[in-house]
């Protein structure tokens, strides 16, 4: 994966979805806006920063203790 | 009312079969060897009884609330901030879940097929994939499992008869050589995949018909229950004490088979029941998110951000875990009690409150 990739599908997926919506949806335009803004900074940083800490081991930390009971 | 398509009770029991055997079918019988030994073909069905108590929670609150899914009842019942919490709780499970099950998909591809191919191809192909069949409704995806789940269960049944010479019945002896509690042990990590069933608060109200999503509902964890048990039973009666040595141990059994030295390479077999149930068991998680998504910003169309959302589920695959052996250790150790939590006690508590405060829709109509 990389940057240059990431940059094109994210312009392909806007150029097929923007202009399907309509002027009155004004709300789906920001959630699409935001949603794919949040994917595109995370597919960066994953990029630049392989390590960072996943969901897995958000969750993992908040079950721990109830964790060691199947270990 | 955000989905215009309706599906029919079979469709639903179609759509959910998958959505739960898919995963189920390849991971878990290695991991209930783990804890259950020759006693794992009676897991599943302790961990079905936690199938039944999602499905009757869930037609519970359906009745409350029958044009809506949890996203939008759990804003009634709770209030706004609070209702909208629980929302985003549910889809960030659904996100993460998806992100886990796609990553297995891509690992078990890379892993058995496609040794050189890059994962985020195997990942991305699947999610756009999955894509096009959300963005066209409920009733495409119905139509799509009404396509494959046949082709599956031909396979499996398939797989199972050409097994049947090689079986050895003594692997299945002693019976609860410890009790019963190894096959309850056992039961903790299929329960996760039981819950799964949870999707069907956004099935129930899109069927044409008000009656009988929770008998179908009920039907589709039997079916569900006698499919594990049996590939529980096949592998156990192949491999014996080996089963749990095995990641898949399906597939090992399916290398297994050699008749005349003829029929043989069957595993290809269990990749396009791996890969057909796989696809419908995304497409339905990725639906979840969607319409959930969309509801919990109430927009009024989930289609503009199902791309948007696919992207996000390619890098939840990706950034997860690094590899399959620390997928394996989060499916046995934190899973089964995120599951419960956000699956059975949410659920639960939403459905208390509701009886306690007489909330449903009937009495605003």
């Amino acid at each position: 994966m990389s940057l240059f990739w990431v940059i094109v599908v994210t312009i392909l997926v806007i150029l097929y979805e923007w202009p399907k919506m309509d002027k009155e949806q004004k709300k789906e335009k920001w959630a699409f806006a935001g949603l794919t803004m949040a994917g595109f900074l995370l597919a960066v940083m994953l990029i630049y920063f392989p390590d960072t800490p996943g969901p897995n081991q958000l969750v993992g930390e908040i079950f721990r203790p109830l964790g060691k009971l199947m270990e | 009312m955000i989905e215009k398509g309706r599906i029919s009770t079979g469709q639903m029991v179609i759509l959910l079969y998958p959505t739960v055997i898919a995963t189920a079918i390849l991971l878990v019988p290695g991991i209930t060897g783990k804890f259950a030994g020759n006693d794992m073909w009676l897991s599943p069905i302790w961990a079905s009884l936690a199938g039944c108590i999602t499905i009757l929670i869930m037609a519970q609150l359906h009745n409350r609330f029958p044009r809506q899914t949890i996203i939008q009842y759990s804003e009634e019942i709770i209030g706004k901030i609070p209702g909208k919490l629980i929302g985003f709780i549910i889809l960030f499970f659904f996100f993460h879940s998806n992100g886990l099950v796609l990553r297995e998909y891509g690992e078990f591809v890379v892993g058995n097929f496609l040794p050189t191919t890059p994962l985020v191809v195997v990942i991305g192909s699947m999610i756009f994939v999955s894509g096009l069949a959300v963005r066209g409704g409920i009733e495409v995806m119905a139509r799509s499992a009404q396509v494959f789940v046949p082709i599956v269960l031909f396979l499996f049944i398939l797989i199972v008869i050409l097994l049947i010479p090689d079986l050895e019945p003594a692997n299945l002896l002693p019976f609860f050589e410890k009790g019963l509690i190894p096959s309850l042990k056992g039961a903790i990590v299929p329960t996760t995949w039981f819950l799964q069933l949870f999707a069907i608060t956004f099935i129930l109200p899109v069927l044409k018909k008000k009656e009988g999503g929770m008998k179908w509902g009920m039907i589709t964890v039997f079916l569900i229950m006698v499919t594990l048990v049996l590939s529980n039973l096949f592998t156990m009666l192949l491999f014996g004490k080996l089963t749990p040595t095995f990641t898949y141990p399906i597939m090992e059994a399916a290398r297994y088979i050699s008749i005349a030295d003829f029929i043989q390479h069957l595993e290809s077999i269990v990749m396009a029941i791996w890969v057909s149930g796989t696809f419908i068991k995304i497409s339905v998680f990725y639906y979840v998110i969607a319409v959930g998504t969309a509801q919990l910003l109430n927009l009024q169309d989930y289609r503009p951000i199902v791309f948007p959302i696919g992207g996000l589920l390619a890098v939840m695959g990706l950034w997860t875990a690094p590899n399959l052996q620390q997928i394996q250790h989060f499916l046995i150790t934190t899973m089964p009690f995120y599951a419960v939590i956000v699956q059975i006690i949410l659920p639960l508590l939403l459905l208390i409150a509701a009886v306690i405060f007489k909330k449903n829709t009937k009495k605003i109509n």
